[in-house]
């Protein structure tokens, strides 16, 4: 078996990496893929919160570069799903503790057991970011409809198109108001996709329920009446080579809404 | 709608192509949508397909062609058949280039506080040393993308681009006036919009070129000892550094430093000019501050621009 590796990376910090981590590799799960999820942002880990499984973690990445257990023994089996997997990051040391030979041999050898290996790469583009993307042949780059995140995509996008290794990278815009987009406080998503000209995975609607899930420790596509959790499960098809058309995230929640949405024009993003 | 009268002078346009072209162009200002429209003609005899055509094309910018002004009655009758309110008038003065009644707006959308490090500190010299696309000279394309493509038969040597003693005064000057008083600050030239041609003969360009097929992105610097063709964009946060002309086959949303071991003749262009900063030579100008969109939207619509040094500034000639 031979897995695809895709970084997940954005370039500016906040832009929900982590969280698109958890939600994808949770989705792919589902649909019944092998997923290893990587946390390489040494020093400062969040994914196995997001997940819930702070507190079963004995090994971590940096034990496995030192040879301190085999890799097998660092990777912690999701609670819910057996088909998920994390590989956590340090603690207690920083970017520095693992270099990119180390981690593209990492992904090597997960290649052969797992369909998808996903890799959360930190903010920056120094040591952390060249680690994470050395041994990716995918890419999924983070952005929200902000001017400083989509700077900070572009610049990501000019580095991920001068490595050979990655073959094809594809952004997903994150946060995404309707109702900002309608009174033109916020770009839209066609602007987005059409300031960085870059293929679009995804469209991730603001949804209140990921803090809470964040919190929780469940990622929010196990939430089925949520639309972040939706679009992230829409997500996880597009990845997996399904073609499924964008969510329509403008969906009406109350009563009056829908009454008004039924007479108004729909805005689709 | 608007009920005020948004007049085109049109009497520089000679035929139907012209006049197309420049209510065309004279749509990019959002002013004159969805407004009640006057031409002003020159003397030419226009039928009624012609006048048509021009009031669908005022029509598609969801305006309405309401009033006309020509100098030829055959013209006249036609609008007023068509239920346009014409006037006939004077021929007027002959010129060679098309005017518009109004100022149009200069292209570029500022962004707020464009601070440049390189500026304020000494000089074009201080450049952010983050060299992701460096064409250093001996011929290997070091960084460059997959589709990216050069002419690659020797190049000199790059060596660092030097000021003379002038230049550097220059440099000097603006720099001052940029850090102490912000309304001195040296922003584009008000632009003159179809300034004819300079009727210097064309020097033949002796200086290698260099063809990029690919979209600058943020944070990649592109510097070549002759003349630089860029097919795609360039996106703000890109650097581009030639000794000769730079030539943008798309947006530049860059900064553009032409001529940068000091000729003064060399030239930048763009299909859409929204530079941060333009510099060629010496001699460099900023985007003035207007709308907050660092990024311009891009469209369909573009205005191809050239910015040559005039008088010690740099100008902006809109290319016909």
């Amino acid at each position: 078996m031979t897995g695809s590796v895709i970084v997940i990376t954005s370039g500016k910090g906040g832009v929900g990496k982590t969280t698109t981590s958890a939600n994808i590799g949770t989705a792919l799960a589902k649909d019944g893929n092998k997923v290893v999820l990587i946390d390489t942002d040494i020093g400062l880990r969040n994914l196995d919160l997001l997940l819930g499984l702070e507190n079963r973690i004995v090994y971590t990445i940096v034990d496995v570069v030192e040879e301190r257990c085999k890799l097998k023994q660092a990777l912690v089996k999701d609670k819910k799903n057996p088909n998920l997997c994390l590989l956590a990051a340090a603690q207690t040391r920083d970017k520095s503790a693992v270099t990119a030979e180390q981690l593209k041999e990492i992904c090597d050898t997960l290649k052969e057991d797992f369909d998808y290996i996903l890799v959360d790469c930190p903010a920056g583009i120094e040591q952390g970011f060249q680690n994470a993307v050395a041994g990716a042949n995918e890419a999924i780059v983070v952005t929200t409809p902000e001017m400083s995140a989509i700077r900070d995509a572009d610049r990501i996008i000019g580095l991920l198109e001068a490595k050979e290794e990655v073959e094809k990278y594809r952004l997903l815009v994150n946060r995404v108001r309707p109702n900002l987009i309608k009174t033109n406080d916020m770009m839209s998503v066609e602007d987005v996709v059409e300031i960085l000209s870059c293929d679009l995975i995804g469209v991730i609607p603001e949804d209140t329920g990921v803090i809470t899930s964040t919190n929780k420790g469940e990622p929010i596509v196990n939430d089925e009446n949520s639309l972040a959790g939706q679009a992230y499960m829409n997500v996880a098809k597009r990845i997996q080579g399904e073609e499924v058309p964008f969510l329509d995230i403008d969906q009406p929640r109350t009563f009056i809404e829908k009454v008004k949405k039924f007479f108004s024009k729909k805005v689709k993003a | 709608m608007n009920n005020d009268l948004f007049v085109i002078d049109l009497s520089g346009c000679n035929n139907t192509g012209e006049i197309i072209t420049s209510v065309s162009t004279a749509f990019e200002v959002p002013e004159a949508k969805e407004r009640k429209i006057g031409l002003k003609l020159n003397d030419i005899t226009l039928n009624q397909a012609q006048m048509l055509s021009i009031q669908s094309l005022i029509a598609s910018y969801a305006s309405e062609l309401s009033y006309v002004e020509t100098p030829n009655e055959a013209t006249k009758n036609i609008c007023e058949n068509m239920g346009i309110n014409a006037q006939l008038c004077e021929k007027p003065q002959l010129s060679t280039q098309t005017e518009i009644a109004f100022e149009i707006p200069k292209t570029f959308q500022g962004n707020g506080e464009t601070e440049n490090t390189g500026m304020q500190g000494n000089g074009i010299q201080d450049f952010a040393g983050n060299n992701t696309l460096e064409f250093q000279g001996n011929g290997e394309n070091i960084g460059m993308g997959a589709n990216g493509e050069m002419q690659s038969n020797g190049f000199e040597e790059f060596t660092p681009i030097e000021f003379n003693e002038d230049g550097k005064q220059i440099m000097e000057t603006y720099k001052k006036a940029y850090d102490e008083d912000e309304e001195e600050k040296q922003t584009w030239e008000e632009v003159d919009y179809y300034a004819p041609p300079t009727d210097e003969p064309v020097v033949v360009d002796s200086k290698q070129t260099i063809y990029v097929n690919q979209t600058l992105r943020s944070g990649q610097v592109l510097e070549f000892d002759g003349n630089v063709v860029i097919i795609g964009d360039c996106h703000p946060g890109s650097e581009i550094k030639a000794t000769g002309d730079i030539t943008v086959w798309g947006v530049l949303g860059s900064i553009a430093h032409a001529g940068a071991k000091g000729n003064r003749d060399a030239k930048i262009r763009a299909l859409k000019m929204n530079a941060v900063q333009l510099r060629i030579a010496d001699c460099y100008s900023r985007r003035p501050d207007g709308t907050n969109i660092p990024y311009i939207i891009k469209s369909s619509v573009f205005t191809p621009e050239e910015a040559r040094i005039v008088d010690d500034s740099i100008v902006l000639f809109k290319i016909n």
